[in-house]
């Protein structure tokens, strides 16, 4: 890895927010373009997180800080890569569907996805179907749709339903998740994919994208 | 039509308790509700308390127990089952709450939300003596205690468990990476928490006691000494380092201060702090929770088998018979083996009396 880009990958790693925004001002200040610091040391550091997660080696604190500091690095970046018409892998627009309040597992994928490249509507908790619906009327690519209940898991079944009434089912792919969410449900309400956990959304999704 | 369950089969019920505490019940414990006597009185006009109706404070505590002892007097209890009421309708976690923690039900689930947005250091935990929530607790469990005199053991509220606790001051994310930015803070949150929740614990005995007939809380199981199902559902998401550094020493300490402790495994995340959790000596027992989703509780044979060879007993969360039966077959024995509670209807009951006999248990 180019020595200005692996302090970044580094820092991100450890969860390090000021050493990945030190990284990422000390390699722009280097000449590394933003879509290289994207694309060759926030992106594979936050693959790298996602394997370490599923290797059972990284839990969420550390998940979540590495996320922090890979946003950080981000941040600044953003407006460069715009500028150098830079495009985001896909667009997704991700929430806990209706009744259903929990966060923590919705984040962690939007997270994930963002740190693959993806640009994140970030809905928030117990949101409608017609929420998710306005979201692929929006430009989504993917709609990811979380619970943790299985009371509010019917509401995943609705959102599909009313995406499919909405005429978008062919616009938008749809990815469940969540723990009481299996394959075999995915597949009952329509869903276009299952995952078990966030590194594994993001994997899903981009495989959409390709 | 009164609730249907005498004195002596009150003392039954603690006589076989005792032998299961005791490790001299050969026996699975296992109580069935049956819903369905007919009542030769009106359905009283309060709902029934539970997660959606416990912000509705328009009904008096009177009121609220008489709609659960008309409710309760629909019931046939068969088996190991006793007139317990479960007082985990104000939300897992209510003593969040009662340090001011935002209740929210609006939902038709009870959550519960931080106060105010603050830094770590800010933020104290301490047991408000006058708060709505644990007077209004309090009030219910008197007005149980005036009208049940120990008919019908009420369960403590479901208090919540540690980190648990706060997280609804902090909010799970939040702490979650606290964990690694401000640890110690973290700690003394922790054993701030520990200190309300006992505090909480022993305000809320202070009125069921002495007329409760006994302990127990969300899970049922009933102790004649106080008791608790401890938890820490926020322990699914970190590692057993940090189980071992924030959430154990808390788990150790509440073990040491109650006399009877089960610990509410939730989970498969939970699944990697299980030594860790069975290394307490002074823990009872293990619920182990599959989640949903999962194969009930005859499809984890390592678990119960771990369980069992560190000498705990076990909680069964779902299932059936047959459940009991795969898990009897799985560890070796039936003793020490308690079933949450099976819910069956009218038309099962011949069945399941015969179930029961064929444990040894008749009515």
């Amino acid at each position: 890895m180019d020595e200005n880009l692996k302090p970044v990958y580094e820092a991100i790693l450890e969860g390090d927010m000021g050493g990945a925004k030190n990284g990422v001002q000390a390699a722009l200040a280097a000449d590394v373009p933003a879509a290289d610091l994207l694309h060759k040391a926030l992106i594979p550091a936050m693959g790298e997180v996602g394997r370490l997660f599923e290797d059972g080696e990284y839990f969420v604190p550390e998940m979540l800080i590495a996320a922090r500091a890979m946003k950080a690095g981000l941040e600044i970046l953003k407006p460069l890569l715009v500028d150098s018409g830079v495009e985001p892998v896909g667009k997704v627009a991700i929430g806990t569907v209706k009744g259903d309040l929990h966060d923590i597992g919705k984040n962690l994928v939007a997270m994930m996805m963002e740190g693959a490249g993806f640009e994140i509507m970030d809905l928030g908790t117990d949101v409608s179907p017609e929420k998710f619906v306005e979201a692929a009327q929006n430009g989504a690519d993917i709609i990811g749709l979380s619970a943790l209940l299985t009371t509010t898991m019917p509401s995943m079944e609705t959102t599909v339903k009313a995406i499919v009434e909405a005429g978008l089912r062919d616009q938008v792919k749809i990815i469940i998740g969540g723990a009481p969410v299996t394959v075999e449900y995915a597949q009952r309400i329509g869903a276009d994919g299952y995952a078990s956990d966030a590194s594994q959304a993001a994997s899903l999704a981009k495989g959409f994208m390709a | 039509m009164p609730i249907d369950f005498s004195p002596e089969r009150w003392q039954k019920i603690k006589d076989t308790y005792s032998a299961w505490w005791s490790g001299e019940l050969d026996r699975p414990i296992i109580p069935v509700i049956v819903p369905g006597r007919a009542l030769d009185r009106p359905e009283p006009p309060a709902p029934l308390l539970s997660q959606v109706t416990c912000a509705d404070f328009s009904w008096s505590p009177e009121q609220l127990v008489d709609r659960i002892d008309y409710e309760y007097s629909r019931y046939t209890l068969l088996g190991d089952a006793y007139p317990w009421f479960n007082l985990d309708c104000f939300g897992p976690g209510v003593v969040a709450a009662m340090m001011g923690a935002k209740l929210d039900n609006s939902s038709g689930r009870v959550w519960f939300w931080p106060p105010d947005d603050r830094p770590i250091q800010d933020i104290h935990l301490i047991l408000e003596p006058d708060n709505i929530w644990l007077q209004r607790i309090k009030n219910f469990c008197a007005a149980a205690m005036e009208r049940w005199q120990g008919q019908v053991l009420v369960s403590m509220t479901d208090l919540g468990g540690n980190l648990d606790i706060p997280a609804s001051f902090r909010t799970t994310e939040k702490l979650l990476m606290d964990l690694i930015d401000y640890p110690e803070e973290v700690e003394r949150l922790t054993w701030e928490a520990h200190e309300c929740w006992h505090k909480a614990y022993a305000a809320i005995n202070e009125v069921l006691q002495p007329v409760n007939p006994g302990y127990s809380d969300w899970s049922g199981i009933y102790s004649d000494q106080p008791s608790y199902m401890l938890q820490c559902d926020f322990s699914y998401m970190i590692s057993p380092k940090m189980f071992g550094r924030f959430v154990l020493p808390e788990l150790q300490a509440t073990c040491k201060r109650l006399p009877r402790t089960f610990y509410h495994l939730d989970g498969i995340g939970q699944i990697p702090h299980l030594d860790q959790i069975l290394s307490i000596p002074e823990l009872d027992g293990v619920q182990w929770i599959h989640g949903d989703g999962k194969p009930d509780c005859a499809h984890w044979p390592e678990i119960y088998q771990k369980i069992h060879a560190a000498g705990k007993r076990i909680q069964l969360h779902t299932g059936d018979f047959n459940a009991i039966d795969a898990v009897t077959e799985q560890i070796g024995t039936a003793n020490g083996i308690q079933y949450q509670m099976i819910y069956a209807s009218p038309e099962r009951e011949p069945e399941i009396r015969a179930k029961l006999a064929s444990y040894g248990i008749y009515n």
